[in-house]
């Protein structure tokens, strides 16, 4: 669906790594301006508008994490065998 | 994180514990900010009258002080407020350390910190446990406790530097 904004998995993976050292890393700074300043909101505000940010870059679909996506096998023709059909018989009832 | 809601829930997640690293980094390096607080009292006048307390003849001190102290120093970023308090402390002969709390006061901003009071009351009773004081000497600090906005409480006296002779009881009343 358009609205699931779906990624493939190396995209996955550095969305992950994206997220992780923003996160992060807006922390630190916002500690370091907290202290240097000695004022504790800036603190927390820094941190918020990383957090903000860190979304901006990590949640929507960008194309750069589409650029692996799955390659799936091609299908292949699965043959009716009668033993085969048998035993689904067989199982189908004993279950029921 | 194949769709939106995984990786908003995942973020969120991680956002949540990088929040409480970051309160608890706040918490210890406020342990190693160093404050200064200086103060002094100055007793002005002390009086000893006798009332009937409890059918015992009990002595009560009036006490009337002059308090002069900066407490700036110990606001940091991690300062919610401080509580300030002027106690007076004395050893009487059944007693080792006796304490009785003259002033208190909540100092929430740093500009409000330069405490200067001028003839100030004792706010509560300036008794002791039994009824007469006898001939002591009492000390006159100033004790602070810092609650911060998050991290451990601290709190710290400033000592004065002479104690005052309490005087004999003036009156009947």
């Amino acid at each position: 669906m358009w609205f699931e904004w779906k990624i493939d998995f190396e995209g996955q993976k550095q969305a992950e790594l994206i997220s992780q050292v923003g996160i992060i890393l807006f922390a630190a700074i916002g500690f370091i301006a907290g202290f240097l300043l000695q004022n504790l909101i800036l603190a927390f505000q820094i941190f918020g508008g990383g957090i903000f940010l860190t979304s901006l870059f990590v949640l929507p679909p960008w194309s750069f994490y589409n650029q692996h996506p799955v390659q799936w096998l091609p299908p292949i023709q699965i043959e009716k065998d009668k033993p085969e059909q048998e035993e689904v018989d067989e199982l189908k009832e004993k279950s029921t | 994180m194949y769709n939106l809601a995984q990786r908003a829930n995942a973020i969120f997640a991680f956002a949540m514990t990088v929040h409480f690293g970051l309160l608890l980094a706040i918490a210890i390096s406020s342990l190693y900010i160093t404050s200064n607080p200086i103060g002094k009292v100055d007793v002005k006048e002390l009086n000893i009258w006798l009332y009937n307390y409890d059918n015992k003849e009990t002595e009560f001190a009036f006490i009337e002080m002059n308090i002069d102290a900066d407490l700036t120093s110990l606001f940091n970023w991690n300062t919610k407020q401080l509580f300030v308090a002027v106690v007076a402390e004395y050893e009487t002969k059944s007693h080792e350390l006796n304490q009785v709390v003259l002033w208190d006061s909540i100092i929430q901003s740093k500009e409000d910190a330069h405490i200067k009071e001028d003839k100030v009351r004792n706010e509560n009773e300036f008794v002791d446990i039994t009824p007469k004081f006898g001939e002591v000497k009492a000390n006159y600090s100033i004790y602070w406790d810092l609650m911060p906005y998050v991290g451990y409480l601290m709190s710290g006296k400033i000592e004065p530097d002479q104690s005052f002779s309490f005087p004999a009881p003036n009156n009947y009343n």
